[in-house]
């Protein structure tokens, strides 16, 4: 993760970096509660195919979304680096299965440039980290999460 | 306004509301007992003492109307004033629009009120001057009979009082082994003992400075937030024993056991609180009906000290309201019909609270003139809510009231009658997983008994099987299992099959297809629901054992989905959901009940 070299932090932020189908995405780390790995799931009936289940994360009961069948990524096989993300959203908590976790990015400001045009149709993308000679893709998973609702009969 | 500035305004408004609250039954009081000079004291040491805060924090009105409040307090412990009906009402309406000034503020702390004209009042009355009978209303009902007993029961000292209260704390529950079960209603004798209430029973502001000394507020997402975790914590335990056994600890074992059974039950037991406030606000409720309906009511309260959930008890408010309203104004006679029926002049509306088993039962009884079944059918049957030819029991009859959009008095009443009430209070209540059940006999009056769950937070439920999914129901909603043979399933091209249940026709659901993707589900058994006058039959898979389980809420992505109660988890650590039968199944059923009758014709 010694990824902060030359950059003080107060005009820097922190994102934690993630793999979906061998691309990278990142998220601001703030809302970043923790990371666990998968465990076992209980399936909500006639919910969308995105939705993994419930799951018990000490005595508080949260429903999993699947992000790469939620962005229509074909998803690797199970391996041991899977892991699900669990993202505080202020009113609720709510976890997301990734890949992996690749790493925390300490990124200057003037790293993270606006997405562009022609991606405005991907509401939930903040903007693109040019960092390490590399793009990653910045997510707003309050914005991806909002406009999912888990129920088939609530999309429809 | 700084931050500091803002918590000490925000305490000041807290802690107003529950003295407010405490003194109104202080006022109440006064007006059983307009001598009690210790009572006076300390209604005035209140509104003293709100004076001076409500200035020093700056809310220069509140502090103006209660100059004027005390003023008259003054004059009444001076003995210049003597305290009658008019005067309490006075009092009263002090109460209120402190209270409403008190909430105005919650909401925005510059607000700004209207209070020239109590103020105006409150200082004529102060000066003795005659009423002009303008803005504020007293209602002109002669004073209450001031019964001769309670004032020649000399106030008991201040330490016996003590006593009584710790005693009180002591045992938790002290109404559980000897609350009276009327199921069957027999004329509502008031029980001689309570005849003449003592009067000091309730000095209520003096008690509640010495409750508040040992008491802590804290917020309910705390409390919730350690039930979760107890919750994990007993999970884990089930863990521990095992493996203590397995190494022959079998000691330390069960005496963790012992000990994670006892944080449970305490971190539960933190949600309940006493019925007593919500009681206590009754008393105003009756006397305030009753002054305006010129009716003599008493209201006995009994077992004022017993517990039930905090979110359970917030929502039983409105409906007992509803309830005594109805109670004094449909009920209770007026005193010259009742003095023509051998009757007390005062009709006596009783609210009992006790527990049952896992239920808190809350029973309103009055001794007026009883629901008359017949006028009630034959009402129904000229509004159309039953048919011409329908042919009711007496006991039908009396349920009619539940009815929505049914009132029985011939004239609406400015009290109760608007015709809507009695089928909310049965609603709101079936929403708690409560019940409500009445009983009455013409001319002795009548008795409803509301059952509340404990708490809302713990269900009886049934862990089910339905495919390869587990789910938990709540055993409320269960009225029996029975095996379900191909045989006896009925099946109509497009429509749900049905099955028959000791010659009754009843719908088949399978909870597979309903509450799943299965397009052809199967079931080996059938849970056979009933509400009301609907029964239903829901096929499952197997039904795998009872279980007490900690209702969680469902989570938000789950929002908005028919038929989920909430989730919990289960003793191996994994979530499940609860289904809710009747909400899942309700819509559906009654638009097939409707089909099945003509289809069996």
């Amino acid at each position: 993760m010694g990824t902060t070299k030359n950059h003080s932090s107060t005009d820097a932020s922190r994102f934690m970096e993630f793999s979906l189908g061998g691309e990278s995405f990142a998220v601001d780390l703030l809302l970043v509660k923790e990371v666990i790995t998968p465990p076992e799931m209980t399936p909500i009936p006639k919910s969308a195919a995105h939705v993994s289940g419930l799951i018990n994360l000490r005595g508080l009961v949260l429903t999993v979304i699947d992000a790469r069948k939620l962005l229509g990524i074909q998803p690797e096989k199970a391996t041991t680096e899977n892991a699900v993300i669990i993202f505080d959203l202020g009113e609720r908590l709510v976890g997301v299965i990734v890949d992996s976790i690749q790493k925390v990015l300490h990124v200057p400001v003037e790293n993270v440039k606006p997405v562009p045009d022609a991606d405005a149709a991907t509401p939930y993308m903040k903007g693109i980290i040019q960092f390490d000679n590399k793009l990653t893709m910045l997510i707003d998973p309050e914005i991806l999460l909002a406009g999912t609702p888990s129920a088939k009969h609530r999309a429809a | 306004m700084d931050d500091f500035e803002l918590e000490i305004k925000r305490d000041f408004l807290q802690e107003a509301k529950d003295l407010l609250q405490s003194v109104e039954q202080s006022f109440l009081e006064l007006e059983r007992d307009p001598t009690n000079q210790e009572l006076i004291n300390s209604i005035f040491r209140f509104a003293h003492s709100l004076k001076g805060t409500s200035r020093a924090v700056g809310f220069g009105q509140i502090a103006e109307l209660t100059h004027s409040a005390e003023n008259l307090l003054i004059e009444i412990k001076n003995g210049k004033i003597h305290v009658t009906q008019a005067i309490v009402s006075i009092l009263l309406t002090f109460n209120d629009k402190v209270s409403e000034m008190i909430e105005g503020l919650v909401d925005n702390l510059d607000a700004v009120f209207n209070v020239n004209e109590l103020v105006f009042e409150l200082e004529r009355i102060s000066n003795n001057e005659p009423p002009l009978g303008g803005s504020i209303a007293v209602p002109s009902v002669e004073a209450f009979p001031v019964d001769p007993a309670v004032l020649m029961t000399p106030p008991p000292s201040d330490d016996s009082k003590w006593e009584e209260e710790e005693a009180a704390v002591i045992d938790p529950q002290p109404l559980t082994a000897t609350a009276p079960v009327v199921d069957e209603l027999e004329v509502p004798v008031p029980p001689p003992a309570q005849a003449a209430p003592p009067a000091m029973e309730k000095a209520a502001p003096i008690k509640k400075e010495r409750k508040d000394d040992e008491t802590l507020r804290v917020s309910l997402n705390r409390l919730e937030k350690l039930n979760d975790l107890v919750g994990e914590l007993v999970i884990l335990k089930a863990l521990v024993e095992n493996s203590l056994d397995s190494m022959g600890e079998h000691k330390t074992s069960r005496s963790l056991g012992k000990l994670c059974k006892e944080i449970q039950d305490l971190s539960i037991s933190l949600r309940m609180v006493p019925v007593g406030p919500t009681f206590q606000k009754m008393t105003r409720v009756v006397r305030d009906t009753s002054a305006l309906l010129e009716k003599k009511v008493e209201l006995r309260v009994i077992g004022e000290d017993t517990e039930i959930d905090k979110t359970v008890l917030e929502s039983l408010g409105d409906p007992l309201v509803h309830i005594i309203r109805n109670a004094i104004d449909h009920g209770v006679e007026t005193p010259q019909e009742r003095t023509a029926a051998g009757k007390a002049e005062a009709g006596v509306v009783e609210l009992m609270a006790f527990h049952e088993g896992n239920f808190l039962v809350i029973q309103i009884t009055d001794d007026g003139k009883g629901i008359d079944a017949n006028r009630l059918i034959e009402k129904a049957k000229k509004k159309r809510i039953i048919a011409e030819s329908a042919n009711l029991t007496e006991q039908q009859g009396i349920e009619l009231i539940f009815h929505p959009g049914f009132s029985t008095k011939d004239q609406v009443s400015e009290v109760s009658g608007r015709g809507v009430g009695m089928d909310v209070v049965k609603t709101n209540i079936e929403a708690l997983g409560g019940e409500v059940k009445v009983r009455s006999r013409v001319g002795g009056g009548s008795c409803f008994r509301l059952m509340l769950p404990l708490t809302l937070a713990i269900i009886e439920g049934m862990l089910i099987q339905t495919g390869a999914d587990n789910y938990v129901i709540p055993k409320g909603q269960v009225q029996e299992i029975i095996k379900l043979n191909e045989k006896d399933i009925t099946r109509i091209t497009g429509r749900v099959p049905y099955i028959t249940l000791r010659n009754e026709i009843i719908p088949l659901f399978y909870l597979q297809g309903d509450f799943g993707n299965v397009k052809r589900p199967e079931a080996n058994v059938a849970v056979i629901v009933t509400q009301g006058d609907v029964t239903y039959a829901v096929g499952i898979t197997d039904v795998l054992r009872q279980l007490q389980v900690v209702v969680k809420p469902a989570t938000k992505e789950m929002a908005g989905q028919t038929g989920v109660m909430g989730t919990t988890i289960l003793g191996n650590g994994k979530p499940a959901i609860i289904i809710d039968l009747l909400n899942l199944y309700m819509k559906r059923v009654k638009k097939e009940a409707t089909g099945l009758k003509s289809a069996a014709a």
